[in-house]
């Protein structure tokens, strides 16, 4: 039987290739997709999802998030992102992350409802428990736990986009999911729900090569040309900025957490460990995995390697049914 | 005969009836809450569209359970009480910012000189409502009032305001929905649970710096303000005096206040205790009884130190934009008048309702 499923996402080339392969998944029953800020500010990352959902014909709908933090801008006790200069090639402008996806306007709207919202509302009367997978900033969900701790009952598994061990991306000692909201993330971490955490060091094992791309548009569907656009792009800023171990490659983090929950085998290294976040200063959204021999209550699974073949596979595999040319 | 003149030839025809102001509570009840609760829901010039409680005083279980009960001690079970937040957004997440304060003074029971003093015990001495509370959460509800287009809605939040943080935080457009927030928190010259932090801003600083800076309209009841007009023995006299099931409540109240006060924290008048979280009602009643209210900018610590939820108030000539009305000053005698008024009217409507129905 198909996993119930709440994507969240801030759209985003890789939260792109997250939606396409969650909605046309068979093992997949996507009920919602919820939006935050993260990439790109909430206006475009609900447009994008919002086009990105209508240009797939799929009938899902989108429930609009919170615009900030939790509660990290209240002081002035954070550091800085810095942006990344964009990345010029073939003397066009490139970025991780494009303001907007190239598709037509959407023919949807978002719901009424706000995302924390609907997560109360949904989980406290969901009939079975509901698998989520968060890959963007973690407010959504830190608002919703508080203000209902109970919807853990009805939560299968958390399955977050974030952190990172041994590889950082948005400054020293943190991944951008995690940083930008640090406080929702350690609500989620202590949440008493189980909690998947694919960090940076399996997304970056499974990442995907140029020869992955022609593979992609081979088969030829309008998601397959289309995860390859952003996956071209995001090659191209790995080169520049974050080039990986194989070359020619990007980590599509948002779409491991997918594949993930389609077939966990993808993730070959998941251990159990006591995760949590870091929550002032110098460590302001540093994943804290406790290394010790006696480490404090096991709390979660955190992700440190993957099988990239595996997940081509299984992203071609959901492409592959795809109708829209 | 023209329409203008009409009206100006008949107006005793005309019973001119001001329609009530349209209030919600968000309360962490609590013995002071529950007075507010009772004189909101007395007082003919409020309509109480929901109440809302929250952690604070106890756990919001036993909030949510007072808050039924001191609704249903006035004879309500017909308006709608919202369960809020169990904790506060963030500040459990950090053990040192944990509550440091053993706190009998402020909550829960405390034999003081062999004298037993509850000035907000875990469970009201009322009698228990049939209604139950919903089962919305407190900030889910506020998010689906504010968003929708009806009449916008004033606010009386006398506890931590984790509520109203969480939900402006999902949204803070509503703040365009809030007529304005009357709020009990805070201290200029007076703290009460740190050196330097009153209780309710202490108990979620971030969610009332969230608050402070929502951008709706804000009167500020401070601590300087609720101890400035503690009531007395002869005010506590008065409204025992009434005899109604609220006024024999608040009585009781004012009398463990005073039993209390004058042991742990005693006030510049001898026997007197503040009944902080009813001078807000009072002020939506008659704006008078505060006496001194200034346009102030303020905002809320939210740093893991020794000022953690102190009021900052912006004193500087070069200040920031006002964001709220700062209220630093309350008369004792008027905000005993308008509580014996609420009561008194309560009474006699209710005496005239038994003579009607006799009849």
């Amino acid at each position: 039987m198909a996993t119930k499923v709440i994507l969240d996402v801030d759209t985003g080339s890789d939260d792109a290739v997250a939606i396409m392969t969650a909605a046309l998944s068979p093992d997949i029953d996507l009920v919602a997709v919820c939006t935050v800020w993260g990439n790109r500010p909430i206006e475009n990352t609900t447009d994008n999802t919002l086009r990105l959902i209508s240009a797939l014909g799929v009938d899902v709908p989108v429930y609009k998030g919170c615009d900030t933090a939790m509660v990290k801008y209240l002081t002035n006790d954070y550091v800085e992102n810095k942006e990344r200069p964009v990345v010029m090639y073939n003397g066009k402008a490139f970025t991780m992350h494009s303001e907007h996806l190239d598709l037509p306007e959407p023919k949807i709207a978002p719901q009424d409802v706000p995302a924390a919202c609907f997560y109360v509302d949904y989980l406290r009367h969901a009939k079975e428990k509901v698998t989520l997978i968060p890959v963007g900033p973690l407010t959504n969900l830190g608002l919703a736990l508080r203000i209902a701790p109970d919807i853990v009952e009805n939560i299968e598994q958390i399955v977050v986009m974030g952190g990172g061990s041994k590889i950082t991306n948005c400054n020293p000692w943190s991944e951008s999911n995690i940083w930008h909201d640090p406080e929702a993330a350690q609500i989620v971490a202590e949440c008493g729900a189980k909690v998947v955490w694919v960090p940076l060091d399996a997304t970056h094992r499974a990442c995907i090569t140029m020869d992955d791309c022609k593979r992609f548009r081979e088969i030829g569907t309008f998601s397959a040309n289309f995860a390859a656009g952003q996956c071209e792009q995001r090659i191209i800023v790995h080169n520049a900025q974050q080039p990986l171990d194989i070359p020619d490659a990007a980590a599509v983090h948002d779409a491991l957490c997918v594949a993930y929950v389609i077939d966990p085998t993808v993730i070959t290294d998941l251990r159990h460990c006591h995760i949590e976040i870091g929550l002032s200063g110098y460590g302001e959204g540093q994943t804290i995995v406790d290394q010790r021999a006696y480490p404090l209550e096991k709390n979660g699974y955190f992700a440190y390697d993957a099988d990239r073949f595996k997940f081509v596979d299984i992203l071609c595999d959901c492409f592959k049914r795809d109708k829209q040319k | 005969m023209p329409r203008l003149c009409r009206g100006i030839c008949q107006p005793a025809e005309r019973v001119w009836k001001m329609e009530p102001k349209r209030i919600v509570l968000d309360v962490d009840t609590g013995t002071d809450d529950a007075i507010a609760l009772m004189t909101a829901l007395l007082a003919p010039q409020l309509k109480v569209e929901a109440i809302c409680t929250v952690h604070g005083n106890t756990t919001v279980e036993n909030t949510t359970a007072n808050t039924l009960k001191a609704a249903y001690a006035v004879g309500r079970t017909d308006v709608p009480v919202y369960p809020g937040a169990a904790g506060p957004m963030v500040k459990r997440l950090i053990p040192s910012r944990a509550i440091p304060v053993p706190e009998p003074i402020l909550s829960g029971t405390a034999q003081i000189d062999g004298v037993t003093v509850a000035m907000n015990p875990d469970e009201l001495p009322l009698p228990v409502s049939p209604q139950q509370a919903e089962d919305q959460p407190a900030a889910v509800w506020y998010l689906s009032r504010l968003r929708s287009a009806q009449k916008k809605a004033t606010i009386v939040a006398t506890g931590a305001l984790t509520n109203l943080g969480l939900a402006l935080a999902i949204d803070p457009g509503i703040a365009d929905g809030i007529e304005e927030i009357v709020i009990m928190g805070g201290g200029v010259k007076k703290s009460n649970i740190t050196a330097s932090a009153e209780a309710n801003f202490f108990k979620d600083p971030e969610a009332a710096a969230i608050v402070l800076g929502c951008g709706a309209p804000i009167t500020l009841c401070t601590l300087d303000a609720t101890h400035s007009c503690a009531l007395t023995r002869e005010h506590e006299l008065k409204i025992r005096k009434i005899g109604t099931p609220a006024a024999v409540f608040t009585a009781n109240d004012i009398h463990a206040r005073r039993e209390s006060y004058a042991r742990l924290q005693p006030l510049e008048r001898a026997g007197t205790a503040p009944i902080h979280d009813a001078l807000c009602v009072a002020y939506l009643l008659d704006p008078s009884v505060l006496t001194q209210v200034e346009d102030a900018c303020c905002t809320v610590d939210c740093s893991a130190g020794i000022s953690e939820g102190r009021l900052q108030v912006d004193t500087r000539y070069f200040k920031g934009k006002c964001n709220l009305k700062l209220a630093t000053q309350a008369d004792p005698d008027r905000m005993c008048d308008i509580l014996v008024s609420v009561f008194e009217k309560a009474k006699s409507a209710k005496e005239r309702g038994k003579v009607q129905s006799a009849v």
